[in-house]
């Protein structure tokens, strides 16, 4: 009786473990939209093309990266979806023709340096460091 | 000095042409597809193929174009080719074609041949790299009515729409027509022997035999097609919940040649030779077709389930033959509970139970399990690369409600199995 206590309380926390907030991403926009307000459920709609224009009027350009921890966190803290699941959600849209792929990169600096001059952009990156010399990208953080 | 001038906009525009060609091709999309299986049963000709003797006639390849024309309007195109058994036969077709002007979030138009927006899996039903299985649950996502499930040519409003806490809720509307591209061959063929059965009964009687039975001169035409979907994704993370709905309307018509014996009560023991040519025309409307849906992810899990059902409201006339003209409403129900689990960037697995009933056509007389069908399916997808997969799969059934009878003159089996197994690419 006491060890299957135990072994549901250790499925239990293998299965919570991965919501833990590991939070290692900041999210960058282009200056045109430092304005904006936006909480997490705005940027999981922009990231899922739900949200395509900033309040102004601009088209959002959302930017991910291909792959990596800051890629993996992001998708799965706030755009509430496996890596795997947000491929599968952008392949649907692609082959019903009913949008494309975000822009993706495989280095966080080509990240900073795209939004950098590309209006209305958004993405995200694991350190402040980066921006150093791109003057048009700021962080933005989360409303509630 | 006119002519000088005109040479020199002639040679400068003929040397910008690979500039712009450049320029186009970087802002067109081009995606595609390429997919090839194998299929065997133990029992049972099932999906248009020769299951019990294995069949590689079932593949799949796409390519498609798109791209934004302004800030507000996409337009792009898919070609398909595709082959299941007698149907397709990788014939190239226009998968989808349309113009897609986004208004606002909330709402945008389509024009065009666009895919049906019906239950959570039909506009992707072609695309194998998208889903577990390798055969979605046919008690849902018949491939015996693809023909009038998969696309429309017509027109579409659609958008999302947020719910200020609630979620989100995405919805389509269409209307429009559709095409039958392969109006001989499949569940048609087994359509209009099924007619030719009808006929038959009522000219059959004690003095009366059958001798021969054609069927000619088959042809179905689409009408119009209408209906809406709409999907909520919930505040609670991972679920999603919505339906759709779908109207149509089509016209079917064949000539039936019926070569009979008849024993003459006159002269017992000699026999009369007769023959009827009925032509029946049959109007069909697709009514009360919905799907209710649910899917739940969390983590790596994901659990779906859906029901369906259809009416077809058929009213056949006929030249000849007492006991005509008919309306009749033939319902049909289907449902099935998933779970898939990906464990790790390559590996893959889920399992479902789907069960049909061809509710209307029951016969007294005849076992349940010609008209109904539970399949038990499990399957395991290995990501070979991001691009690269094969999947295996194996289904325990029970009952012949989707494999036609037209494909198994010579009889249907109530237990078998099925194997599978595909392999896709995708860019």
């Amino acid at each position: 009786m006491r060890m299957c206590i135990f072994l549901l309380i250790l499925i239990g926390f293998m299965l919570f473990l991965p919501l833990i907030a590991q939070n290692n991403y900041i999210i960058i926009v282009n200056k045109s939209a430092q304005g904006e307000s936006l909480n997490r459920g705005n940027v999981e709609s922009i990231f899922l093309g739900k949200k395509s224009r900033w309040s102004d009027g601009t088209k959002i350009i959302p930017v991910n990266l291909k792959q990596g921890e800051v890629h993996e966190s992001f998708i799965k803290e706030v755009v509430r979806k496996s890596t795997n699941a947000y491929m599968n959600y952008w392949r649907k849209m692609i082959f019903t023709g009913k949008g494309v792929m975000p822009i993706s990169f495989e280095d966080e600096k080509e990240v900073v340096e795209y939004i950098n001059r590309t209006e209305g952009a958004i993405g995200y990156i694991s350190s402040l460091s980066l921006l150093k010399g791109n003057e048009y990208v700021k962080e933005i953080s989360l409303t509630d | 000095m006119m002519r000088k001038q005109g040479i020199i906009h002639l040679v400068a525009f003929m040397i910008s042409l690979p500039l712009l060609a450049q320029s186009l091709m970087d802002r067109i999309e081009i995606h595609g597809l390429i997919s090839q299986g194998y299929i065997l049963s133990s029992d049972n000709n099932y999906l248009n193929m020769k299951t019990p003797k294995g069949s590689y006639e079932m593949n799949e390849a796409a390519i498609n174009f798109s791209t934004n024309i302004t800030d507000r309007l996409r337009g792009g195109l898919q070609l398909l080719s595709r082959d299941l058994g007698k149907v397709g036969n990788n014939a190239v077709m226009l998968d989808w074609a349309y113009a897609d002007y986004r208004f606002r979030d909330y709402l945008g138009f389509r024009i065009g041949k666009i895919k049906t927006p019906l239950a959570l899996y039909n506009e992707i039903r072609d695309v194998d790299a998208l889903r577990t299985f390798i055969l979605l649950p046919q008690s849902v996502y018949d491939e015996n009515v693809r023909d009038f499930s998969f696309a429309f040519q017509g027109i579409g409003i659609y958008g999302n729409v947020p719910l200020f806490g609630l979620g989100d809720v995405e919805y389509n509307l269409y209307t429009g027509a559709f095409n039958i591209p392969n109006p001989s061959s499949g569940f048609w063929y087994d359509s209009f022997s099924n007619l030719a059965t009808g006929a038959e009964m009522v000219v059959a009687n004690d003095s009366t035999t059958i001798e021969k039975l054609n069927i000619t001169n088959s042809n179905v035409t689409a009408d119009y097609i209408w209906g809406g979907s709409a999907y909520w994704t919930t505040p609670l993370e991972g679920l999603k919940l919505g339906g759709c709905y779908l109207y149509g309307s089509l016209y079917m018509s064949t000539d039936i040649a019926i070569f009979m014996k008849v024993t003459s009560s006159v002269q017992p023991g000699s026999n009369l030779y007769q023959s009827r040519q009925p032509n029946l025309d049959v109007d069909v409307k697709i009514k009360d077709y919905y799907t209710l849906s649910g899917e739940y992810a969390i983590q790596n899990l994901t659990l779906t389930g859906e029901y369906h059902s259809r009416i077809y409201r058929v009213h056949i006339r006929t030249s000849d033959l007492l006991g005509f003209p008919i309306d009749n409403d033939y319902q049909l129900i289907g449902y099935y509970g998933q779970a898939t689990y990906r464990f790790t960037d390559w590996l893959e697995a889920g399992a479902y139970y789907s069960f049909y009933d061809d509710v209307d056509s029951h016969l007294e007389g005849t076992p349940s399990w010609y008209f109904t069908q539970k399949d038990i399916c499990a399957a395991i997808r290995f990501d070979i690369t991001p691009n690269l997969l094969i999947k295996f799969e194996g289904h325990k059934i029970d009952g012949v409600g989707l494999a036609l009878s037209a494909e198994n003159p010579s009889g249907r089996t109530q237990h078998w199995n099925l194997f599978a197994i595909k392999s896709s690419i995708n860019f």
